[in-house]
C-alpha cells in the first residue's frame, strides 16, 4: 500500500465529530457574513431614503417656507445627492445578493473579484462626490438661512462649519478612504491568490 | 442521492464530513467549528433553493468549500500556517482520543495552500474525483495533475514527522 492510502486509511478511521452547534439556534441565525454586509447596504439605503422623506416634507409640506429660489435649489440638490445614494445602496444590496454560495470555488471568487473591484471603484469615485455633493448643495441652502442671522454668528458658522468639513474630508475622510481601499486591495490579492491557486498545472 | 426531507437530516448526515473538511482548511477546531456553522446557517437559508439539479453532497461541500475560502480574516488560513496538535484534542470526546498520526496529518495539510488543503481533504473523504472538480470548479484533468501532485507534497511533509 502506498504512502497517501495509508493517510487516507488514517484520515477514515478517525472518530466521527458528534457534536455541532445548537440546531435550534443555527436555524434562527441570521449572521452569516455575507447576510450581514447586505444587511448593512439595505438599512444604508432605508434611512437615506427616510432622510429624504423627512427632508421633502421639511421643504415642501411642513409649512415652512423659503424667499430664495437658491434655498429651493439646494434642499432639491440634496434630495437629489441623498436618494442617489441611497439607490446605490441598494443597488450594492442587490449586487451582494446575486453572489451565488452554491457555484464551484471557482466561480464564486471570480464573483467577489468582481464585487470588489467595483467597490474598490466605489471608494474613490462614489464617496468624495459623494462629499462634494452634498456640501455644494448644502452651501446654497445656508446662503438665505443664514441671512436671518449676524455677521458675526455667520462668521463663526462659516469657521466652524468649513474647518469641520476640511478636517472631516481632508483627515478623516481620506484615512477612511486610505483604511477601506487598504482593505478591499488586501481582500482582492487574497481571492486573487486563491483563484491563481486553481489555475491549470 | 435526492435531498433529504429535513435540515435535520441533512446536517446530521453532513456535519461531521462538513467539520473534517474545515478542520483540514483552517487545522483549528474553533475556527473550524465557526466554518462549519457559517456553512449549515447558509445551506438553511438556500435549501428551499435546491432544484436538485446537482448532488446533495457537491451542492453542500461547494457552499463549505466557498465558506472556507472565503474566510479571508485570519492570518493563520495562510499556507505557512500549522496546525496545533492542541486544537485536535478539542474534538469533542465522548469518542476516543484522537490519534497522534492524524493530528499530524492535519498539521501536515494545514501545510499546503488553501485550495490544495480542500481538495485533499475531499480526497481523503473518497469523494469521486468528477464531484471534487464541479465543487471546485476546475476540470478532471486538471484536478488529477494537481492531486498527483498534492500527494506527492503532503508525503513529503509527513516525511519530516516521521512515517505512518
Amino acid at each position: 500500500m502506498d504512502e497517501f492510502e495509508l493517510f487516507k486509511e488514517r484520515w477514515q478511521q478517525q472518530p466521527e465529530p458528534v457534536k455541532g452547534p445548537d440546531l435550534a439556534g443555527l436555524k434562527a441565525s441570521n449572521t452569516d457574513a455575507l447576510s450581514k454586509l447586505r444587511r448593512t447596504q439595505l438599512w444604508s439605503a432605508i434611512a437615506l431614503l427616510a432622510t429624504v422623506v423627512v427632508l421633502t416634507w421639511i421643504g415642501f409640506f411642513s409649512g415652512i417656507t423659503f424667499s430664495s429660489a437658491t434655498t429651493y435649489t439646494g434642499l432639491v440638490l440634496v434630495l437629489v445627492v441623498v436618494l442617489t445614494q441611497s439607490l446605490i445602496n441598494f443597488a450594492i444590496y442587490r449586487r451582494l445578493g446575486q453572489l451565488a454560495v452554491t457555484s464551484s470555488a471557482s466561480e464564486h471568487l471570480q464573483q467577489w473579484e468582481t464585487y470588489y473591484s467595483f467597490r474598490k471603484k466605489m471608494v474613490r469615485i462614489n464617496s468624495p462626490l459623494y462629499f462634494i455633493g452634498l456640501n455644494a448643495a448644502m452651501g446654497l441652502y445656508f446662503i438665505e438661512i443664514l441671512g436671518y442671522f449676524s455677521p458675526a454668528f455667520i462668521a463663526l458658522f462659516l469657521v466652524l462649519y468649513l474647518g469641520w468639513m476640511a478636517f472631516a474630508y481632508l483627515y478623516l475622510g481620506r484615512r477612511a478612504l486610505r483604511k477601506e481601499y487598504g482593505r478591499i486591495e488586501a481582500i482582492l490579492e487574497n481571492l486573487r491568490r486563491l483563484h491563481g491557486q486553481l489555475k491549470e498545472e | 442521492m435526492t435531498l433529504p426531507n429535513s435540515f435535520d437530516l441533512l446536517y446530521k448526515t453532513w456535519h461531521p464530513k462538513v467539520l473534517k473538511l474545515c478542520l483540514g482548511y483552517t487545522g483549528d477546531y474553533d475556527q473550524a467549528q465557526d466554518l462549519v456553522q457559517e456553512t449549515f446557517i447558509k445551506v438553511w437559508h438556500h435549501l428551499p433553493t435546491f432544484r436538485g439539479d446537482a448532488q446533495v453532497q457537491t451542492w453542500i461541500y461547494r457552499i463549505a468549500v466557498n465558506t472556507c475560502l472565503l474566510h479571508l480574516r485570519s492570518t493563520r488560513t495562510k499556507p505557512t500556517a500549522t496546525a496545533d496538535p492542541k486544537d485536535i484534542h478539542n474534538i469533542p470526546d465522548e469518542q476516543a482520543e484522537p490519534d497522534e498520526q492524524i493530528m499530524v496529518l492535519y498539521k501536515c495539510i494545514s501545510q499546503l495552500a488553501e485550495t490544495d488543503r480542500i481538495i485533499i481533504t475531499l480526497v481523503l473523504e473518497d469523494t469521486p474525483y468528477p464531484d471534487i472538480a464541479q465543487v471546485v470548479g476546475i476540470s478532471e484533468g486538471n484536478l488529477r495533475v494537481k492531486i498527483h501532485r498534492i500527494k506527492q507534497q503532503l508525503t513529503s511533509i509527513y516525511k519530516q514527522y516521521g512515517r505512518v
